[in-house]
């Protein structure tokens, strides 16, 4: 869906993209991950044509951006920003209706268009008529998205969209993201410094420093794998609650040991990151849990303990 | 504010004209503030597209905002000449600055994230001007245009100078005749003017973000429709144009005078003195009031249409002292009696072609003038009081005052300083008499009829005799005021009127009945 060969961003002396490979495939979501003067939001503005390359080609939809109008470009690919850019002397409605008024669409498909992303992005109706500044800030960025989203565009390019907002509806906001029905069939690029949101939102991730892409992968990958020393250090301080997270009962499965069979422990789902295990095992205030394997049928009963030394076990095995 | 009733009855009896010239003023600072207008936001935009010319247009606007605006209206003559055109491009130029910067400032200040969202949703250029920048700069904007508004209210009274009339025209006469009443009936509709269109912009400003689109169409058509105003007043028209100062429009020995006294009717514009005679001889102007020792007559080819109903009264310069200052200096008038008698008519036209026209520097033409009169001293050591002397604001007093500044120098220890300039007949006056001055040179006839206003049963009386009006003046300055007369200089500055010297050949125009003639008959 989006290709990115060899592009290079100078500006004056520096260097601020170089040389920057990658593909996106059709309804995946990537994150690009880094600190701040990484080259990350640079390489993003260029895929709308914010900022122009100096060298290489890009690619959407199959088409070289460059023989496109910046404007027509722009109008198929929806753009969420950190401070939401909503329009404060339009109306929530007149903000949503934007990208669809340019396109030219009639009155109506407008109208449904919006009610429908209102709903399917949990705000109330109510707020149609209200300014920006009338809505708190997760709201706003909701309505963001929802601008961003309203023509319908195959290609979504998301900058720090939660970076203004505060820890706990941060926190929130991610989660519901990640479940979101309008986003399923989406491309997304996302650009974050953020660890954790890039783990939850990411397919893939790819970690860049000083204008390159460092490694990419999936979040495990970089966690059990990482190419080099900056890829480890990056992940260190977060390095456990990181494992906890991106790593899943069925992936330890095999690691788990026997025995023990006590039918009265609670069943919990194999799909479960060890993170929430050890939530339900605090919740249910019980020691033991069982999970069942459904490749093999087999069911296993597990602790604090064995789940600390499974997951060390598969790290032990992904070194190998 | 035993004014009130004087003035009320004042207004009313003005009250035509008082319109006339308000609808002349609204016009005068909404045709230009729409020009204004017109040009200053595109250049606002441009410059905030182009940052780099930010710096020289907003610098170069800024160096019209610190020219004064009389000066202004001074260099605009020679390239315009007189009436409205010039004085609107000059309100044009005091309104540009506070348009063109607001402008500018609104648009660099709308936060950069929505412009930035504008342009990642595919707006074009045009469409983020339109839909972005200028809705959300628009109550800069309009705080720019307001705060030129009001300036331009302000200059506009200026305009009477150079024969736009406007409100100026009873503001400046009042000043010039000591007529409170006309300065109020001028100043206060001026200064109402100034507020209520700031209060009515002040609500523009505030309305709701959401209705700045119509207000943006509503601005200009409010603006077009107040601009017409102007045109109004211009309807009548005669053959002839008369220039006259704000002084002697309202003067019994101007304008006035002239419709009782020669049943004169002509149509008139109020100019200053200033640029009056140049306005003449560029034939902007067909016919002029002035004096009869002016310098410029001479350089600017004029000739005087004899006064053959004697409606000006003899205008004889003498010295004007605070009695308290001549009894605390004894020597001091004796050093100001020198003077006496010793410049003639011609002498001081010759004197004054010098200052106006030659542009010498009145200190050289006095000290030239008592060299040769052999009246010059060179200055005593300075070991006494001060005087302080006071001059209107023209050539003739600027060397008179010299005279008298060397006179007293040569001649006794006392300091001079002096005020030059003081404006009109009022502004001297009153100095005088609050002591801020200690003396200036005036004229018999002014202080007959602006002074001390004399009514017209008395001047009657004097039938024009110089002696008799000379008298009457010392002795009512005398016991009304502790001012003394000292003897005067010698000439007689009186009114004339004055056309080219062409024109009146070829019209056949030697007194002021034959311009009268001339004007019933065309």
């Amino acid at each position: 869906m989006i290709t990115l060969t060899d592009v290079v961003k100078k500006f004056g002396n520096t260097t601020a993209v170089d040389g920057v490979s990658f593909e996106v495939k059709e309804g995946e979501n990537i994150v690009l991950l880094g600190t701040s003067g990484c080259g990350k939001t640079t390489t993003l503005r260029m895929i709308n044509r914010l900022t122009e390359v100096t060298s290489g080609k890009i690619k959407v939809a199959g088409r070289n951006i460059h023989e496109i109008a910046p404007e027509q470009l722009r109008r198929n690919i929806g753009y969420v920003l950190q401070h939401n850019g909503l329009f404060p002397h339009y109306t929530i409605a007149e903000n949503i209706a934007i990208v669809p008024g340019l396109l030219k669409w009639p009155e109506e498909k407008i109208t449904n268009r919006i009610s429908g992303l209102l709903e399917q992005l949990h705000l109330p109706q109510n707020i149609l008529s209200l300014y920006p500044q009338q809505l708190s800030g997760g709201q706003q960025q909701r309505v963001g998205l929802a601008r961003a989203l309203a023509a319908d565009p195959p290609v979504l390019l998301m900058d720090e969209p939660f970076g203004a907002l505060d820890a706990i509806t941060r926190n929130n906001i991610t989660k519901e993201f990640s479940r979101l029905e309008v986003l399923k069939n989406k491309t997304i690029v996302l650009v974050t410094h953020d660890i954790r949101e890039a783990f939850e939102l990411g397919d893939r991730i790819l970690l860049m420093d000083k204008g390159k892409i460092v490694q990419q992968g999936k979040s495990i990958e970089l966690l059990f794998q990482p190419k080099n020393q900056f890829v480890a250090d990056f992940f260190s301080a977060q390095k456990m609650q990181l494992e906890l997270h991106s790593v899943f009962l069925k992936d330890i499965f095999n690691y788990l040991e026997n025995g023990n069979e006590q039918t009265n422990a609670p069943l919990i789902d194999e799909n479960k990151s060890l993170w929430e295990a050890i939530e339900f095992l605090q919740l249910k205030n019980k020691n033991l849990l069982q999970v069942k394997d459904t490749a093999s049928g087999g069911i296993k009963n597990f602790g604090y303990n064995s789940l600390f030394t499974g997951l060390e076990a598969l790290k032990q095995h992904d070194h190998e | 504010m035993n004014d009130a009733p004087g003035l009320f009855d004042f207004m009313q009896n003005q009250s035509g004209k008082i319109l006339d010239q308000l609808l002349q003023h609204i016009g005068l600072t909404f045709i230009s503030l729409l020009i204004a207008v017109i040009i200053g936001l595109p250049l606002g935009i441009l410059i905030a597209r182009k940052r780099k010319l930010a710096a020289p247009i907003l610098g170069f606007t800024g160096i019209l905002q610190t020219i004064p605006s009389i000066a202004l209206l001074g260099f605009m003559i020679p390239l315009l000449g007189i009436g409205a055109i010039p004085a609107i491009i000059a309100l044009f130029l005091y309104a540009l600055l506070p348009i063109v910067r607001n402008t500018y400032t609104g648009i660099i200040n709308v936060n950069n994230s929505v412009i930035e969202s504008a342009k990642g949703m595919g707006m074009t250029n045009n469409q983020i001007l339109t839909k972005v920048e200028l809705p959300l700069s628009m109550p800069v904007i309009l705080a720019g245009i307001r705060t030129a508004t009001v300036i331009n209210v302000g200059v506009a009274t200026l305009a009477s100078y150079i024969g736009a009339g406007g409100l100026g025209e009873f503001i400046f006469g009042g000043i010039a005749l000591n007529n409170t009443n006309m300065i109020l009936a001028g100043a206060i509709p001026a200064a109402l003017l100034a507020i209520s269109f700031d209060f009515i912009l002040s609500r523009l400003q505030k309305i709701n973000l959401k209705k700045v689109r119509t207000a943006l169409l509503l601005l200009p058509v409010c603006l077009v429709f107040l601009s017409s105003f102007y045109l109004l007043p211009e309807i009548y028209r005669s053959k002839m144009l008369a220039g006259f100062t704000p002084e002697f429009m309202g003067r019994n020995d101007g304008y006035p005078g002239l419709k009782k006294v020669y049943k004169l009717n002509i149509r008139t514009v109020v100019i200053s003195d200033a640029i009056m005679y140049k306005a003449a001889f560029e034939k902007k102007l067909d016919v002029i009031d002035g004096y009869s020792t002016d310098g410029r007559l001479k350089a600017f080819k004029l000739q005087i249409l004899t006064d053959d109903k004697h409606l000006f009264p003899p205008y004889y310069a003498a010295p004007v002292v605070r009695e308290e200052v001549l009894k605390k200096y004894p020597g001091l008038e004796d050093a100001l009696n020198q003077l006496a008698g010793r410049i003639s008519d011609s002498v001081m036209t010759e004197l004054n072609y010098r200052v106006d026209y030659l542009k010498q520097s009145p200190a050289k033409v006095a000290k030239d003038f008592l060299m040769e009169q052999s009246l010059y001293k060179n200055p005593l050591k300075e070991n006494d009081g001060v005087i302080r002397i006071g001059s209107k604001i023209f050539g003739e007093q600027y060397i008179l005052a010299e005279m008298y500044s060397m006179l007293i120098k040569g001649n006794t220890h006392l300091q001079v300083t002096t005020e030059t300039g003081l404006g009109g007949t009022k502004i001297c006056f009153d100095a005088l008499r609050n002591n801020q001055i200690d003396m200036y040179p005036e004229y018999t006839g002014t202080g007959l009829l602006v002074i001390l206003q004399t009514p017209d049963s008395i001047v009657a009386r004097f039938n024009g005799d110089k002696e008799k009006i000379y008298d009457y003046v010392r002795q009512q300055f005398h016991n009304q005021y502790n001012l003394k007369w000292l003897k005067p200089i010698g000439f007689n500055n009186t009114y004339a009127l004055m056309m080219r010297k062409e024109e009146a050949r070829q019209l056949n125009i030697e007194t002021i009945s034959d311009l009268k003639n001339y004007l019933s008959k065309n």
